[in-house]
């Protein structure tokens, strides 16, 4: 049983207040991902419920137990490092077990679990060697041993992989995840990247500022952004951002979007499903969120929604899915279509529109519009 | 890598002009640094006749270590006829503790100041660097006040007490910057794993500064073994340290100027910060590839 429950942190660095008034709740067992743009703060809250870093405000707790001014070392919490700080003097072994020497553990029993650990990660070759001696990869298992032979009850993971390259970051983000299901223990993890996060996270925290801007599961976060900060931050390519009026066309409410059409440009109607919020918004303007794929080619569709017929300015592609560059109320928008349907760069095809899926936002708080 | 041999223009003429320019440079600048040290180990093994009849720069006829033995254990110095010997020893166990004891603090201290980055911690290591521009002359009243108060004026101890405490300003600098570039993550790592202030000072901040170690240990020693003022000011007789010793040898001598036997005391008493030198410095080349530990 591990939970934690912060309340009202805040944290200043001379007169920029990192942290502002911070509310969290992670459930036992829980994965919770803290995401966000370097400097938002999520690294100095991390550092707060390690206990490394003291709060100017507020508390925490652990089991429910406040731990406000609890050591760092009696909180029973483990935490992995970005640069990985192994003791460069110390061989791996020493390293993994050296939380267990610090807590008088016999060497016997230190030396047995050290092996259960490493035969976990696979590193019982590297015992004997130093850290200088190992490469990316060998070091971030190093560090997660550390972590891992205190059978702690919550983990802390700082930006782990960002030091390693693609592949093994892929390798060793399914590993957390593994190692995640088989202990069942509490997990916050920072990063910045979004992929990590939408991939590993049970919930998702996207801070900027200092403050939450959304807590929710990947999906929620990905589909139902709270605004157009976390609309646009989650997501590769990002979600495009089109300017529209909300209009009242035979008593359907939808949103005029302006594209354009072998160089000349036209406006289409699009009825927007969910009118009943948005009556009060008629003859407004709303910001409408498309992500990429949502705009896709109607030759692969078969659904009742709205079509649009526009230029095709590039094509981006990716591999799996093409990226057709389109102009839509005067700026670029991307949309994902099939490789085998996208038209030549400087023609016209035709596009479906999901706009079940859509968002909206009010253009002035950039709040979602629900 | 590029090979400058293999870089265009390497070989020209020009080249190899500026190459003999140096090396006449490097040739004038070794003469000039061991002409002395010539003279003096060449003299220091002639016997006095030898000195009178030949010129300065002729090399000894045989290898006659008399001079040497007479200047370690029998020329008088004052009253005593012991020779360096006592002296020596008096050195040695001013410098063991000096250096040992302001080299830990130094590094206490500097840990302190860098990875436990407290409220002040920037002016108190700025204070602390004044200690490194105070003269010897102006703290010598104050000191023997000090020494006398503390009851170890006149001895050993006191010499210690001194030179370990003018040490740390310097030892604090050196292990203060050497700290600076190690980082925070492990101090929060050996945090996190339960280590206190000294267990990661002991286990893991020391193991990693043996190149500043072996930095401190040779400035600490050169300083303190050469250093004349302190010890001629604050001891006397029996208790001085080898440099004032020697200073008494060649000043007190009564009849002949013993040109051999002064030239073998002076090279005795520089030889421990030669010999520190050439050990720890050999130390010194290997601690700073131990240490280049990446990440």
């Amino acid at each position: 049983m591990a939970t934690i429950s912060i309340e009202h942190a805040s944290k200043s660095f001379g007169s920029t207040k990192v942290l502002k008034d911070i509310s969290l709740d992670v459930k036992d067992g829980e994965f919770l991902v803290l995401l966000g743009a370097s400097g938002c703060g999520k690294s100095t809250l991390l550092n707060i419920i390690a206990g490394l870093e003291p709060m100017a405000d507020g508390t925490i707790r652990l089991d429910g137990e406040v731990v406000n001014d609890v050591h760092p070392k009696n909180r029973d919490i483990a935490m992995v490092f970005q640069s990985y700080a192994l003791y460069p003097n110390m061989t791996v072994e020493r390293n993994i077990a050296f939380g267990l020497e610090m807590r008088k553990i016999s060497k016997a029993e230190r030396k047995a679990t050290v092996r259960e650990v490493a035969s976990t990660l696979q590193i019982e070759h590297l015992l004997s060697r130093k850290p200088s001696q190992l490469s990316g990869g060998q070091r971030q298992r190093v560090a997660m041993g550390r972590a891992l032979v205190r059978r702690p009850k919550i983990f802390l993971f700082d930006e782990p992989l960002s030091n390693l390259d693609a592949k093994l970051r892929g390798e060793m983000r399914t590993e957390i995840k593994k190692l995640h299901q088989t202990l069942k223990a509490t997990m916050v993890y920072v990063t910045h990247d979004q992929i990590e996060a939408m991939t590993l996270a049970d919930r998702i925290a996207i801070m900027k500022d200092g403050e939450i801007q959304q807590i929710g599961t990947p999906q929620e976060i990905y589909s139902k952004p709270a605004n157009m900060y976390v609309a646009g931050f989650v997501g590769a390519p990002p979600m495009n951002f089109v300017e529209v009026d909300l209009v009242k066309r035979e008593e359907q409410l939808g949103a005029i979007l302006p594209a354009v059409l072998k160089g000349e440009p036209v406006d289409h109607f699009l009825p927007l499903p969910n009118s009943k919020h948005l009556e009060a918004r008629e003859n407004t303007k709303v910001i409408l969120g498309l992500r990429p794929e949502i705009i896709t080619d109607s030759t692969s569709t078969h659904s009742s929604a709205p079509e649009i017929e526009c230029d095709v300015e590039f094509l981006e592609p990716t591999g799996a899915d093409t990226l057709c560059i389109i102009r839509l109320n005067g700026h670029p928008a991307k949309a994902r279509v099939s490789p085998l349907f996208a038209c030549p760069p400087g023609e016209s095809m035709r596009f479906t529109l999901d706009t079940h899926r859509a968002c909206l936002f009010d253009p002035t708080t950039e709040q979602a519009i629900t | 890598m590029a090979e400058p041999k293999t870089l265009p223009g390497a070989n020209g003429k020009r080249h190899l002009l500026g190459r003999l320019f140096i090396w006449t440079l490097l040739l004038a600048a070794a003469v000039l640094y061991l002409g002395p040290i010539y003279v003096v180990l060449s003299t220091s093994l002639k016997d006095l006749a030898e000195i009178r009849a030949g010129a300065l720069l002729d090399l000894p006829h045989e290898l006659n270590f008399t001079a040497w033995r007479e200047a370690w254990s029998s020329a008088c110095i004052g009253v005593r006829c012991e020779g360096l010997r006592p002296y020596f020893l008096n050195s040695v166990i001013m410098s063991v503790p000096s250096v040992a004891i302001s080299t830990l603090i130094g590094a206490l201290s500097g840990y302190a100041l860098s990875l436990f980055r407290f409220r002040g911690a920037n002016i108190i290591f700025a204070l602390m660097l004044f200690g490194c521009f105070i003269p010897f002359q102006i703290v010598i009243l104050p000191m023997a006040q000090t020494l006398g108060f503390l009851g170890v004026a006149n001895s050993i101890t006191g010499l210690i007490v001194v030179h370990t405490i003018y040490g740390i300003s310097f030892t604090t600098l050196f292990f203060r910057n050497y700290y600076v570039s190690v980082p925070q993550e492990l101090v929060r790592a050996a945090t996190m794993d339960g280590a206190g202030f000294f267990r990661i000072f002991w286990h893991i901040m020391l193991p990693l500064s043996v190149p500043i170690i072996v930095v401190s240990v040779i400035w600490q020693f050169t300083q303190v073994w050469n250093e004349f003022l302190f010890g001629a000011s604050f001891t006397s007789g029996g208790s001085q340290p080898v440099t004032v010793a020697l200073n008494n040898l060649i000043n007190s001598t009564t009849s002949v100027k013993q040109y051999n036997v002064d030239m073998a005391a002076a090279l005795i008493a520089a030889a421990p910060t030669l010999v520190v030198y050439i050990i720890a410095g050999r130390f010194f080349v290997r601690g700073l590839t131990a240490g280049a530990v990446k990440g």
